[in-house]
């Protein structure tokens, strides 16, 4: 078992008592994804995306350092089970949420488009992916509690871009249907995946670098 | 055999160690071969370091009360041993020289203080 | 025979505080006391030997290994019980042990088991439940069960009574009774090490004031009596430490100075002695 997976592990183990927590927090988006599966969908991964600090909270509550450094495992594998972690529980989340609302649907008797699934669930990944992108590095940077001001700032940017463009040309995001990539929802789904994968391998980078600097 | 050790006498700890495993040997309360506690065995029974007890053991060696086996531990040597008989000497005369001098300081000449020895063997 | 832990030319510097050519040895099989006043760098010092602090300078090998090349060869034969527990509270005992023994290739789950049944450690009971005690105890578990060469104890028994105090020194005694393991104890409660401690380093102010046999180290310095005037300038200059009185004084010499001070009181000292009176005279350190 290479350490990667160790620490995976060992982040499994520190969330666990935020399980019941999570599950609750699961329900709110469900019964609006029922409603209407993509803003459902989109808001549930942004509550998952919030929750990307349970981690480093539980980390720092326990002071666990001090672990880390008796653990024979070296930083890079602490960053990189971290990150590992981050978009498993992600991925998992999501499919998990995608399986039950058609669940939900089939016996609703309720109609769904599977494009229209995939791309919700290419769109609430790829903010999951890079939402979390930006928090992890003010995470390990500045702690669960201050870096939870940057895990704020991808919301702010998305809203303030959104508002911006719809400004300056209320025709561009319609625009943007043009593209015939983004038109086949699977090709949309391998775009978000390739650009998720892009900004997780630049923001371990970033991470890496922040914690080997630093000392405890 | 029983070791036991003060730590307000003054008297270093492996001092004291020696001493008293030297005096179980002379007087034949351990017998010949008879095998030593092991060295941390004994730190952990006083609880004192095992560097004392390793230098209590290998000074006992040097003055040949014991041997040290590699790998099996230390042996008490035999009463007859020349070492031993050669410190029982050594003993015998400071014991001896420490009674003259007494003796002198206390006025008593040589032929008495002969016959208090002569007596003194009787009673024992 | 090797060396357990050897440190040489150890550097760390900080804004406030520097660790100065930190240097000794422990040789295997044997429990090196590591002491000195709060703040003196112990704990910086330990630190540097996990890694968790980047040295300045100087190089550190423990059972043989470098410090930073070989950490994680190094940390799976290394144990450690700190002053509090390292887990995460809410875990439960059994839970440590399933967080914990993945990342030692040598885990030995019927050992751990063993040991919380020799402590008497419930394994349904959750980190933060347990007493001081028990925590420490279950430190240990974690450091025997797999097969741990050196163990580090920094402030072990600091909130203990000492019924646990004593304890923690008897299965000290029995860990090294293999002459192959070795024990690093950091401690600024040093009756524990003037019993079983066999080497002694101590450090005051990033520096190291001693590094040797324990015995030595007692033996070495001395304690000193007199009465105000019986002090001239050269004997002062003798004094490691000096405590002046209305009606007298008493210092810290080393033994090779006693014949400076010939007509006045002299008795053997205590670790505590030593480590108090070397903390006081900063002025007549050489």
């Amino acid at each position: 078992m290479s350490n990667i997976i160790k620490m995976l592990k060992l982040d499994f183990s520190l969330i666990k008592p935020y399980t019941k927590t999570l599950l609750i927090v699961f329900l709110f988006p469900l019964i609006v994804s029922v409603k209407e599966f993509s803003y459902g969908f989109v808001l549930y991964m942004s509550i998952m995306a919030m929750t990307s600090n349970y981690t480093f909270s539980v980390a720092e509550k326990n002071d666990l350092n001090r672990l880390y450094g008796l653990l024979p495992v070296k930083k890079e594998d602490i960053v990189n089970g971290r990150y590992l972690f981050t978009a498993l529980t992600g991925v998992l989340l999501a499919i998990s949420f995608a399986i039950l609302n058609i669940i939900i649907m089939f016996f609703a008797k309720m109609s769904f488009s599977l494009e229209d699934l995939i791309v919700s669930l290419s769109v609430g990944l790829g903010m999951y992916m890079f939402f979390t992108a930006i928090q992890l590095p003010g995470f390990f940077k500045f702690g669960a509690i201050k870096g939870r001001f940057v895990a704020f700032i991808p919301f702010i940017g998305v809203f303030l871009a959104g508002v911006i463009a719809q400004k300056i040309n209320p025709e561009s995001l319609n625009k943007l249907d043009n593209i015939a990539v983004l038109n086949n929802p699977y090709s949309f789904l391998a775009i978000s995946i390739l650009i998720s994968i892009v900004f997780y391998c630049i923001s371990i980078g970033i991470s890496q670098r922040i914690l080997n600097k630093m000392e405890f | 055999m029983k070791i036991i050790i003060s730590n307000t006498s003054g008297i270093p700890i492996y001092e004291q160690i020696k001493e008293q495993i030297k005096s179980a040997i002379l007087s034949g309360e351990i017998e010949e071969n008879e095998m030593l506690p092991s060295l941390r065995q004994l730190a952990r029974d006083l609880k004192i370091s095992v560097l004392t007890t390793t230098r209590a053991y290998t000074e006992l060696e040097q003055e040949g009360f014991v041997t040290n086996v590699q790998g099996k531990g230390c042996y008490v040597m035999g009463r007859g041993s020349e070492l031993i008989r050669e410190q029982l000497l050594r003993e015998t005369e400071d014991n001896l020289n420490a009674a003259i001098k007494s003796a002198r300081r206390a006025g008593i000449d040589g032929e008495e203080l002969i016959k208090m020895l002569k007596i003194l063997m009787e009673e024992d | 025979m090797s060396d357990a832990i050897v440190i040489n030319g150890l550097c760390k510097k900080f804004d406030t505080f520097e660790l100065d050519n930190i240097s000794f040895s422990l040789p295997e099989g044997y429990i090196m006391g590591l002491i000195g006043p709060n703040g003196a760098g112990k704990t910086t010092t330990i630190k540097l030997m996990l890694n968790m602090l980047k040295k300045s300078a100087g190089d550190i090998k423990i059972l043989g290994m470098d410090s930073v090349e070989d950490q994680n060869k190094i940390k799976e034969n290394l144990g450690a019980v700190f002053d509090s527990n390292y887990f995460v509270q809410d875990w439960t005992v059994k839970q440590v042990e399933k967080s914990i023994g993945i990342f030692y290739s040598n885990w030995n789950s019927e050992q751990f088991h063993e040991m919380l049944k020799k402590y008497k450690l419930d394994p349904n009971k959750k980190v933060k439940e347990l007493s001081r005690g028990m925590q420490m105890k279950l430190m240990l578990a974690c450091a025997f069960s797999h097969n741990a060469k050196l163990l580090i104890l920094d402030e072990p028994t600091s909130g203990l009574d000492p019924v646990a105090r004593d304890e923690l020194l008897d299965i000290i005694s029995e860990y090294i009774q293999d002459g192959k393991r070795s024990v690093l104890f950091s401690t600024h409660i040093t009756s524990d090490l003037d019993k079983i401690a066999d080497y002694i380093t101590f450090i005051n102010n990033g520096k190291v004031f001693y590094t040797g046999q324990k015995d030595d180290f007692i033996e070495g310095f001395r304690l000193v009596r007199g009465g105000s005037n019986e002090l001239n300038r050269e004997m002062e200059r003798k004094l490691l430490g000096v405590r002046k009185y209305s009606t007298g004084f008493e210092g810290l010499i080393r033994t090779e100075d006693i014949n400076y001070f010939n007509k006045l009181n002299i008795d053997p000292v205590s670790i505590d002695d030593i480590i108090i009176y070397t903390s006081k005279g900063d002025i007549n350190n050489e």
